[in-house]
């Protein structure tokens, strides 16, 4: 999967606020309306409305309409599409640190 | 490639090692240890590999991967305490491409184990994340420095 950087920029400005990671992870709960992400904060409902557009905008999460109810929900795959970039360069140091433990114990082996 | 962009994070990463910090740092500061661990992987060629470690000085680890796409890393370093500390920038680069550049920052400090090694990486990735595209000219560029590097190790003036 090929992330553009415009979106990539999007994504990291989203989750770059305190108040849009609580509410991804309330979303990693489940579904919620904009009442109920708002009920634990302690925030205006347009601050809140301003924040879930930041996160709508990254594509991070997405939302519907039921008659005069709006639902946010995760998009789990987009977080994904994150953690590549982080998780293959971690990968590439812990790989190389396994070979650094290999190597001392092999230098020295432990009394 | 998009836009020109520069995404900013920092990670860590910690390890208890099964040795003293002096044993761990030489492991970090001799040219040959450090290749050992750092440099070999399985199925990956090593074009170019050298350190001199001090601050001021550099580190080149250039390899080629199985799809025989360059791999280049080239560092400086900034800081050394011996035993204790080493902080050093350097610059991966795919193919011609940088893709990022970092700030890693090591520590070592005596632990029930032996020591407790600190990796701290402030990175910036570039552009984007690698496509297709350039892992396929990556890959053009990867396999005529391996053709080189064999003509050399051929010939001798490796």
């Amino acid at each position: 999967m090929i992330i553009e950087a415009a979106t990539l920029d999007r994504m990291f400005h989203a989750l770059s606020d305190r108040s849009r990671r609580g509410m991804i992870d309330r979303l990693g709960r489940g579904p919620a309306s904009v009442t109920e992400l708002a009920e634990p904060l302690t925030m205006a409902l347009p601050t809140v409305l301003k924040h879930l557009n930041v996160l709508e905008g990254s594509g991070l999460v997405q939302s519907e309409k039921t008659g005069r109810v709006r639902t946010y929900h995760l998009r789990q795959e987009r977080l994904a599409e994150l953690e590549r970039w982080i998780g293959e360069r971690k990968a590439g140091w812990n790989a190389a640190f396994d070979r650094l433990d290999q190597f001392l114990a092999e230098e020295e082996p432990t009394p | 490639m998009t836009q020109p962009s520069a995404t900013h994070t920092t990670f860590t990463i910690e390890r208890q090692l099964k040795a003293k910090p002096e044993r761990a740092f030489r492991a970090w500061a001799n040219p040959a240890s450090k290749q050992t661990w750092f440099a070999c992987h399985d199925g990956w060629a090593t074009i170019e590999y050298r350190l001199d470690f001090r601050a001021g000085g550099s580190e080149r680890n250039h390899t080629a991967d199985g799809e025989g796409l360059l791999h280049a890393y080239d560092a400086h370093y900034l800081d050394v305490v011996e035993n204790a500390r080493i902080v050093y920038a350097y610059e991966m680069k795919l193919g011609e491409t940088r893709i990022s550049a970092s700030l890693a920052t090591v520590t070592f400090e005596p632990s029930a184990v032996g020591t407790r090694m600190l990796f701290t990486e402030q990175v910036v990735f570039l552009d984007g994340y690698p496509d297709d595209g350039l892992r396929r000219q990556g890959t053009e560029i990867g396999l005529d420095n391996f053709e080189a590097f064999l003509d050399r190790e051929a010939s001798g003036t490796h």
